[in-house]
């Protein structure tokens, strides 16, 4: 066996602290038990899974996405309809994935000539049909009146009901949604989107083929919004077109941005802490969204590498030395 | 659709137009100038139409209905002014400053667009906590009355903005190519170097693109508001409309942003006619993509865009 180097030792100490800081992270709504605290942690894990998305197609491949929020609807209402009209959680699941591939197709592959700012009014524009749709397509949608009364799923003979049951929902459907986020970001697959978003000339020259990058990136993004829509539909048992405005869109790239535009640990760490503040901001009003908005100004003029980037930087030159 | 009704449908499609070719102008001059985006522009517009709601207030009830739009465009333009030179000294360009440092384009680019978002929502919430969050409905002392030209029945607040627009459009042309810092600002928009090396004040015909922009952006919320009503939540929708007027006429010409303004604005009002007007706000966004797909220059564009 290879005798461990001090550099491994230090990463395995700093993966270690760090796996079990999350976990303990996790754990903590169940140690205070409130129902309100489940709820900010659902939002949180709902948040992240929906910025992991984000995080693959603008961090990486650096195309602005605008529309998460129809993506998300989209996963929602897909979800919802086919509860709805009998199918069981399974099908309904499955078909909200087939459905995330099929919008990242149809969104991905006409627009792949078009960059850059044009991409991102491509994609507010994507966005606003979605939700106009969903409030005039009555009999699918239901319109402006929503969907209500979603059925709660049963597992194994127990069917969900309490805010901690979707709390460990939520949790079952983001842990596995990271890990393999993080192994992507290290696959072949992964480095290659990474490099066809850093330098789109110099990756065409090496053999990469930076249009189908930019498909899979956004195929990847919107099954993931899909999933963040199932969980969305199964927590709140009702859906409306309003929840998913472009507002919400903006709000995901703050977090994004905040976050760290190209630090996956970043966006793990503050995407929660964010979803925090957010919540608890509410206790000033109708002054939340400006205090919110001003802090990601702040964010972007003085750390433009986001607070979470900063942090992973920190800890990276200071415990991790190459 | 019989010729009166396709009229009416008309007239109201080539008025809003008019509105968004302000926007579009607005744009279209920033990105040029620039490069850049800028989200803050549709709520902009949005704060000026409530900006007219507080002048209507302000104004002595017995003035002479002219002078008295004339007032409240003045006071909305001098407040919208105002905000461009805040938001551009406090935020464009600590921005771009910091960005230029990180010498990564990606950061650059979402950095600064991600600041005008924030910008915008800024002031619309602003807007929400001053004048709530109810759509007001804004009472323009002129054009309350009907023109009646045989069955075809219009307001004459379209023919109002119409001419407003028509005014405005030549008082920029006229701006921009014969006086100083018009053309101070021509040179900019061409090549920053070249002008700073010509003894150009890069930095403040910058900031006076920015003050023309919001200027536009003011009548044309003082235009709009009295046709949709002055609501918060408009910001966004007037700003991508804007938007896809400059790019479907060209984003780099402006007469092809007033232009595909116009288009826009018929293209939208025969639409919601046929569609139904749930999907009114629809078609401006599938010609904005469309547009994107087959043709990203624009109609009337020279210039070939960047695919980088």
């Amino acid at each position: 066996m290879l005798k461990k180097t001090p550099m491994q030792f230090q990463i395995n100490k700093v993966f270690s602290l760090t796996l079990s800081l999350v976990i303990l992270a996790l754990l903590i709504p169940f140690f205070i038990g409130s129902r309100y605290v489940f709820h900010v942690g659902i939002m949180a894990l709902m948040n992240l899974l929906l910025v992991t998305g984000l995080f693959i197609m603008t961090g990486l491949t650096g195309q602005m996405n605008l529309a998460q929020a129809a993506f998300w609807a989209l996963g929602a209402y897909g979800y919802s309809i086919m509860v709805k009209s009998g199918h069981s959680f399974l099908t309904a699941f499955f078909v909200v994935i087939a459905l995330g591939i099929v919008t990242g197709l149809v969104l991905g592959i006409p627009t792949m000539k078009v960059s850059g700012i044009y991409f991102s009014m491509v994609t507010i524009g994507f966005g606003e049909i979605v939700r106009i749709v969903l409030l005039n397509w009555q009999n699918l949608t239901g319109g402006g009146l929503g969907i209500r009364e979603i059925p709660k799923p049963a597992f194994f003979g127990h069917v969900l009901n309490a805010t901690s049951d979707f709390y460990i929902m939520a949790i079952v459907f983001v842990i596995p949604c990271v890990l393999f986020a993080l192994f992507f970001f290290k696959s072949n697959l992964g480095l290659a989107l990474k490099a066809s978003g850093s330098n789109k000339i110099v990756s065409e020259a090496v053999g990469v083929n930076t249009f189908q990058m930019r498909v899979i990136a956004i195929v990847l993004n919107s099954v993931l919004a899909g999933l963040a829509g199932v969980l969305y539909a199964v927590y709140y048992g009702m859906l409306h077109p309003d929840a998913f405005t472009s507002a919400v869109s903006f709000s995901l790239v703050q977090m994004l941005v905040v976050g760290g535009l190209h630090s996956f640990v970043g966006i793990l760490l503050m995407t929660p802490v964010l979803s925090l503040a957010f919540e608890y901001l509410r206790a000033f009003g109708e002054y939340q969204v400006i205090i919110y908005a001003v802090v990601v100004l702040l964010c972007v003029i003085f750390c433009p590498i986001g607070v979470g980037g900063r942090v992973e930087k920190f800890v990276r030159d200071r415990y991790v030395r190459r | 659709m019989s010729f009166a009704i396709f009229m009416q449908y008309l007239i109201g499609g080539l008025a809003m137009g008019a509105i968004y070719s302000l926007i579009a102008v607005g744009y279209s001059m920033i990105w040029k100038s620039m490069g850049l985006l800028n989200f803050a522009q549709g709520p902009a517009v949005m704060f000026s139409g409530f900006l007219g709601i507080t002048a209507v207030t302000l104004i002595p009830k017995g003035t002479n209905p002219i002078l008295a739009t004339i007032l409240i465009v003045l006071f909305a333009c001098v407040v919208s002014a105002l905000i461009a030179i805040i938001s551009h000294k406090l935020v464009h360009e600590p921005t771009l400053k910091t960005a230029l440092k990180m010498r990564n384009i990606n950061y650059e680019k979402m950095n600064i667009l991600v600041a005008t978002l924030a910008v915008g929502i800024i002031l619309e919430n602003t807007a929400k906590l001053i004048w709530t969050g109810e759509p007001r409905y804004f009472a323009l002392p002129i054009g309350r009355s009907a023109i009646i030209m045989g069955d075809v029945v219009f307001s004459s607040l379209n023919m109002w903005i119409l001419g407003v627009a028509a005014i405005i459009v030549i008082f920029l042309q006229v701006f921009l190519f014969k006086t100083k810092i018009g053309k101070a600002m021509r040179a900019v928009a061409q090549d920053k170097e070249a002008a700073a090396l010509m003894g150009v004040n890069v930095k403040k015909s910058l900031q006076a693109t920015f003050v023309m922009a919001y200027v536009l952006g003011a009548v044309a919320g003082i235009l709009v508001s009295p046709i949709i009503f002055a609501f918060f939540a408009h910001g966004p929708i007037l700003g991508i409309k804007g938007f896809s007027a400059a790019v479907l006429g060209g984003i780099y010409s402006i007469p092809g942003s007033i232009i595909g303004g116009l288009i826009l604005g018929v293209l939208e009002s025969l639409g919601a006619s046929i569609l139904g007007s749930g999907y009114r706000n629809a078609v401006a966004f599938v010609v904005l993509i469309a547009v994107l797909l087959i043709r990203p220059t624009g109609l009337f564009a020279k210039k070939v865009s960047e695919k980088l």
